[in-house]
């Protein structure tokens, strides 16, 4: 127990700091909330059924064309893309279960290239199968 | 429904959801009457590379795609038809059969998007459909829709071809 600063005329002796609440949360609790928050919100199932939305536009409107570089620019290609880091395990699901020109969006979300200079895309997509393997995808 | 066409041995089953997307893409194009499948769907190659008999590659100058001629562009129905003079064809006014040789048309839409799509000795065609599966078709009208028009025919002379042994 200490003075009252604020009361000193008072002569009443009051704790100068409350007690710390209980239900306040650490520092360190707070750091871990920050970390989670994100990876929460992205793993909605909203942002999933959006990636298969996608995913299945993109298959509708260039199957057909030869050019893989036509099919890569699509804009819900791009979106997938933009999607970030949660669409990788997604991606490589699709690789697996319907082989597809992934490596695009792949090089691009995570500037790696496990195939640098291989031909076959079967042999690019077991390289990026074996990549995802590796990082526990 | 199978072997309407003659395609002895070849014509094959694909999954419904790849038969939605042909029928869609090329309504012209009837199962059994005029086209029949003869691949699964497969990313491995394109319309350029299996017209030219090739079924393991894409022939484009792009990753996990093929292209060993950088003097020849790989987007134009010109680059196309270059690529395909080097492997013996010459240029010719038409895709009617002759007998005793191989045809290879280049067809474009009003976006430019090209294909390929090379004639068999029972006078039948085929075409690799984007990344989809193979199919033999009777002419080329049925591919008109989607792919556009013929703008540039080749030919090379085939003697095993001349005499038609599938007659």
């Amino acid at each position: 127990m200490t003075p009252c600063y604020a009361h000193d005329t008072c002569g009443e002796e009051h704790i100068l700091r409350p007690p710390r609440s209980k239900t306040w949360p650490s520092h360190s609790h707070q750091l871990k909330i920050r970390r989670k928050q994100p990876v929460e919100a992205l793993e909605t199932p909203g942002l999933r059924s959006i990636f298969n939305g996608l995913v299945k536009r993109w298959r509708d409107e260039t199957w057909h064309f030869s050019s893989l570089r036509k099919r890569i620019s699509h804009p819900d290609y791009l979106k997938i893309i933009g999607m970030g880091t949660p669409a990788i395990p997604w991606i490589l699901e699709e690789l697996r279960k319907e082989p597809d020109y992934w490596f695009a969006a792949l090089e691009g979300i995570t500037r790696e290239d496990p195939a640098p200079h291989t031909d076959g895309a079967n042999r690019v997509r077991d390289a990026w199968l074996a990549w995802g393997e590796r990082r526990g995808y | 429904m199978h072997g309407l066409l003659g395609v002895r041995g070849v014509a094959i089953e694909i999954s419904d959801v790849w038969r939605e997307r042909v029928k869609r893409l090329f309504p012209d194009l009837q199962e059994g009457t005029s086209l029949e499948y003869t691949s699964e769907a497969d990313f491995n190659y394109n319309c350029l590379s299996w017209a030219l008999g090739c079924n393991t590659l894409v022939f484009e100058n792009s990753k996990g795609a093929f292209w060993m001629w950088p003097t020849i562009p790989d987007d134009t129905a010109e680059g196309w038809a270059q690529l395909i003079e080097l492997h013996g064809f010459t240029r010719t006014d038409t895709a009617e059969a002759v007998l005793g040789y191989e045809k290879v048309v280049i067809l474009e839409n009003e976006e430019g998007d090209l294909h390929a799509a090379r004639s068999c000795e029972n006078g039948m065609w085929k075409s690799k459909l984007g990344t989809g599966p193979d199919i033999d078709h009777v002419g080329l009208h049925g591919l008109k829709q989607t792919y556009g028009e013929v703008v540039i025919v080749l030919e090379r002379h085939r003697p095993d071809w001349e005499t038609n042994s599938e007659s």
